[in-house]
Parts: C-alpha cells; structure tokens; sequence
C-alpha cells in the first residue's frame, strides 16, 4: 500500500510544485517507487519543472473520464528511474475531476507505488480540498511571511475536518516545508523567523529550503533543483526527504552569517 | 470609548433561563411532639449561634414526629423566630394542605429535593485539544470551553461560560454569550483579534492591551472588560 501525500499551502506561489518536483525526485533516488498526480487542473506545471511536457499525451482527467488507461497516462521521468507522474489537463474544466475517479486512479496507483505525490492548486475550494481528500500525510508549504502562514493554519484545519482521514477518526502526519526562506531578510526583520512560524503553526519541522536562485535556473531548464548538488536548495530537499523518511538531520543554511569577500567570490551568492 | 452591549454579538438572546438546582436548604426536624417544647428549644439553638436558620432557606421536617393536629403553633413558633421557613415535609395530606394555606410549600416525606427543572441545563464543560485554525468556530453552549492548545488568528470560539485557552490567544474570544456577566476569559499569551463578555466587546484596533503578549485573565467589571495578567 501507497503512502498518500499531498503538498498543499492555501497561499499560491509558495513554492508547492517545486517542492513536490523535488521531494518525488528524492524520494526516487532513495529507490522508492513514486508518482506525483498534478490537480492543477487548467495550470499544468508540474510537467514543465520535470521537463516532461513535450511527452505529455493523456492526462489524469483523460484517465478519470475513462478515455485513457493509467498506464497510458503515466509519463517516466527520464532521470529517476522509480519516478512516474500523472499530469494535469490545460485544456479541460476542473469539474471533470470527481472523488469517486480521484478514489479509483489512488486506489490503482496505490498497488504499483510506494508513495503518491498530490500536487494541489492554491486556494481552500473544491480542487485543493480533492487534492488533500484521500491523503495520509500532508507536507504544508510555507513561506516565512503573515499571509502564507495564516493560509497554511486554514488549510490545516481543512486537513482536520474535509478530508477522508478526518471522517474516519484517523489523523493525518503534518510536516511543515518552510520555503524561500532567506536568514538575511529575517536577520533585518523582513520576514518572519523560523521560530515564529513554528510557533504560530504548532507543526513538526521537515525542513528549510533556501531562497536560490538555483530554483529558478532549475525551473527553467526543466530539471527539478534537487538534481543540482551544488546548491543549498537541493542539500535543504535531501534533508527533507531524509527527515520524510524518519532520518535525523540537523538543519541547515537557516543561521545568518554575514558573508566574507571569500565566500562572496566562490560562492557566488548561491 | 466602551462600546455597549451589542445583540448581534450576544448570539442568541432570550428574556429569561430556566435552570434546574439544588439549593442549600435547612431541615429542621422537631423531637418532641409539643410545639412549646420546639419552640423553647429552638429559641435556645438560635442565641448559641444557629443564625443558618435565618438567613438561608429552612424546610420543617415533620417525618421524624406524628404531629397529631395543627400545624399553626409550629409555624408560629418559627416565625417569631425569624426562622427563614419555606416549606414543610410531611406525609399527612392534611397538614400538606395546612402547609399551603399557611403560604408555605408542602413536600412529600420521601421526596429529597426537587428534582432538575431542565436536565440540559446542567453545565458541561467541553475541552478541545490542539490548536484552533484560522476559519475554524468552536462553540460550547452549556458551559466553559476549555482549549488545550493556541486560538490562531481568524480563528473563534465561544462559550455561555469561561474560556480557557491553555495557549496563545490569537484569534476571537467570546465568553458568556447568553449574558452571563460573571464570565471570564483565560489565556498562557493574550494577542486577541478580538474578546467580548456577555456582549461587550472589544477590538484589537481599539485596544492596545489585547496585545500584551502575557498570561492572564479578562473580566467584566462596571461594564468595561478589564484584563489583569497572573
Ligand atoms: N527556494 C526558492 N528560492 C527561490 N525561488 C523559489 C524557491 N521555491 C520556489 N521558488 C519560485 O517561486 C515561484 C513559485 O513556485 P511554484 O510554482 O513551485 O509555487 P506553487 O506553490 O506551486 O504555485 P501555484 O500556487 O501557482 O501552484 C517559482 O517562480 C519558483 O521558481
Ligand atoms: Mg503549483
């Protein structure tokens, strides 16, 4: 049986579908078998940071409606062997997504993987509350600013209240994803710190990716920036996934240290 | 600068409660069967100290004695006493029925008390556990809410009692929503969004002190919400 996740914020453009791009490459580099669905329906994007979109033919909707297979569907990632996903139509109305066709392609996917990635939409309304409907654990993306934090804590009680887990007295396993966080900012008092949003969100820690630009550049050449060792961003990922898997890692890149000419020169700012 | 009573923030409002109760009542219970004898040794038990029998409510328990005719002397006896009589327990219909003429309550022998008017009424507690998220109400009509956890901003919960919140308080209070003035509001960290107490309220904007930060505990006191930290 599957492990269902979602990655899910409330709050658009936090950073969900670079985290799940990542975390699914990471957990198939660990050697778990992994697809990631994309509910965005209507935005489709999971395919472009996995620089699969030019293979996409069938998409989950097509599945849903019966007029394509899973197998037929699913798109092989072409650097992780174990990692599959599911996209997203551009084309079609997101009503065409039922619970009952969500169910059945979980239910299928659940025999083959290990662990199932839901890539939700922003938002707390139908789409993001499909997204999380059948999940077992929830990774909660989170910037350090007010508005993030306040649509996360919404969509924790959503997770508490509307999802399948919630119905059956089963409760869902919280990690909280801290994203874009940049120590210099929270050192002048620009963004909230880490501490601050723990308080506030009262949810165990999985991590702290770095604000990089690595990301974008990443993004932009259609390869998730877990891939890319060099980077802060992609060691944050590794921990992450390591803490996903029950392993104890100290965090990192989160202390700010005022940088001296060397690291200026050799680092470049990465 | 206070502002009034607000009906719509007084949830539901009604013009009276019925409650059931057990209040502290005296039994009396004569040892003799002459009303003189009862009467001195009453007198005698009130100069040494049994002031109970005049200020709280006294029942004339006649189970124990056959008092054979008139129940008059016997009450007699008790009001020129100032003995704070309301009611007589006694199994014989006839002084039952004197016991009413006399303007007094008449109770079987075997009843103990009267029994809970309303059994919902009885208060109860609810407790929540973990943390209240934004968007989400908890409301407990029949008691105190206690919240073992934070109320987070855009968060609201309400009580007829007192609300404790074991936690930060960020989000909405209300306490005492059917109007009981007596109702308090307790927190580990005040940052409220807002607080109200049987229908006066106050807002974050308005009031500086709802961002204390500190443990304490808001009252109603003269119509103004006061807070004073532990
Ligand atoms: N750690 C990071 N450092 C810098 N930029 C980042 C980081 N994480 C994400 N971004 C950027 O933030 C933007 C939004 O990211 P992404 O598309 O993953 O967010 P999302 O939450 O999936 O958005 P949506 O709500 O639209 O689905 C992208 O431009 C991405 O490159
Ligand atoms: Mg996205």
């Amino acid at each position: 049986m599957a492990k269902v996740i979602v990655v899910t914020s409330g709050k658009g453009g936090v950073g969900k579908t670079t985290s799940c791009a990542s975390l699914g490459s990471g957990l198939a580099l660990r050697g778990h078998r992994t697809v990631m669905i994309d509910f965005d329906v209507g935005l489709r994007n999971l395919d472009l940071i996995l620089g699969c979109e030019r293979r996409v033919v069938y998409d989950l909707v097509n599945v849903i409606q019966g007029e394509a297979s899973l197998q037929q569907a699913l798109i092989r990632d072409k650097r992780a062997d174990e990692l599959y996903m599911l996209p997203a139509s551009q084309t079609r109305d997101k009503d065409a997504l039922t619970l009952e066709g969500v169910q059945q392609v979980i239910a299928e996917l659940s025999r083959d993987f290990d662990y199932i990635l839901c890539d939700s939409p922003a938002g707390i309304e139908r789409g993001a509350q499909l997204a999380m409907y059948f999940a077992d654990e929830a990774v909660l993306v989170t910037n350090p600013e007010v508005s993030s934090v306040r649509d996360t804590d919404r969509i924790i009680g959503l997770l508490h209240a509307k999802t399948l887990a919630a119905k059956e007295g089963r409760k869902i396993t919280e990690h909280l994803l801290i994203t874009r966080y940049s120590p210099e900012r929270v050192h002048q008092g620009e963004m909230l710190s880490l501490e601050d949003v723990q308080e506030i969100l009262a949810v165990p820690l999985m991590g702290v990716i770095p604000e990089s630009e690595a990301v974008l550049t990443a993004s932009n050449k259609g390869i998730p920036v877990i891939h890319d060792e060099t980077c802060d961003a992609s060691q944050a990922y590794r921990d992450a996934v390591a803490r996903l898997l029950g392993e104890e890692r100290p965090l990192r890149f989160t202390e700010y240290r005022k940088q001296g000419l060397f690291s200026r020169v050799f680092k470049g700012g990465r | 600068m206070h502002p009034p009573a607000n009906d719509r923030l007084n949830l539901v409002s009604v013009p009276l409660r019925i409650k059931g109760t057990f209040l502290p009542a005296t039994l009396l219970q004569p040892a003799v069967t002459q009303p003189a004898r009862f009467r001195a040794g009453l007198a005698e038990r009130i100069s040494q100290g049994g002031a109970l029998l005049q200020t709280a409510p006294v029942v004339l328990d006649l189970a124990q004695v056959t008092v054979s005719d008139s129940l008059q002397p016997w009450v007699e006896a008790c009001r020129e006493l100032q003995v704070q009589l309301v009611a007589v327990r006694t199994d014989v219909p006839e002084l039952q029925q004197q016991a009413r003429e006399l303007g007094l309550v008449a109770l079987n022998g075997s009843e103990r008390s009267a029994p809970a008017a309303n059994q919902e009424e009885v208060p109860r507690t609810k407790i929540h556990q973990g943390t209240v998220r934004g968007g989400q109400q908890l409301l407990c009509e029949t008691g105190d809410l206690v919240i073992m956890g934070s109320v987070n901003p855009g968060a609201e919960v309400l009580a007829s009692g007192h609300v404790h919140v074991y936690g930060a308080l960020r989000g909405r209070v209300l306490a005492g929503i059917h109007g009981d003035r007596q109702a308090r509001i307790f927190t580990q960290q005040l940052d409220a969004e807002l607080v109200a107490i049987a229908g006066h309220y106050q807002t974050s904007q308005a009031a500086d002190w709802l961002h204390r930060g500190v443990a304490g505990c808001i009252a109603l006191e003269q119509e103004q919400l006061v807070f004073s930290s532990f």
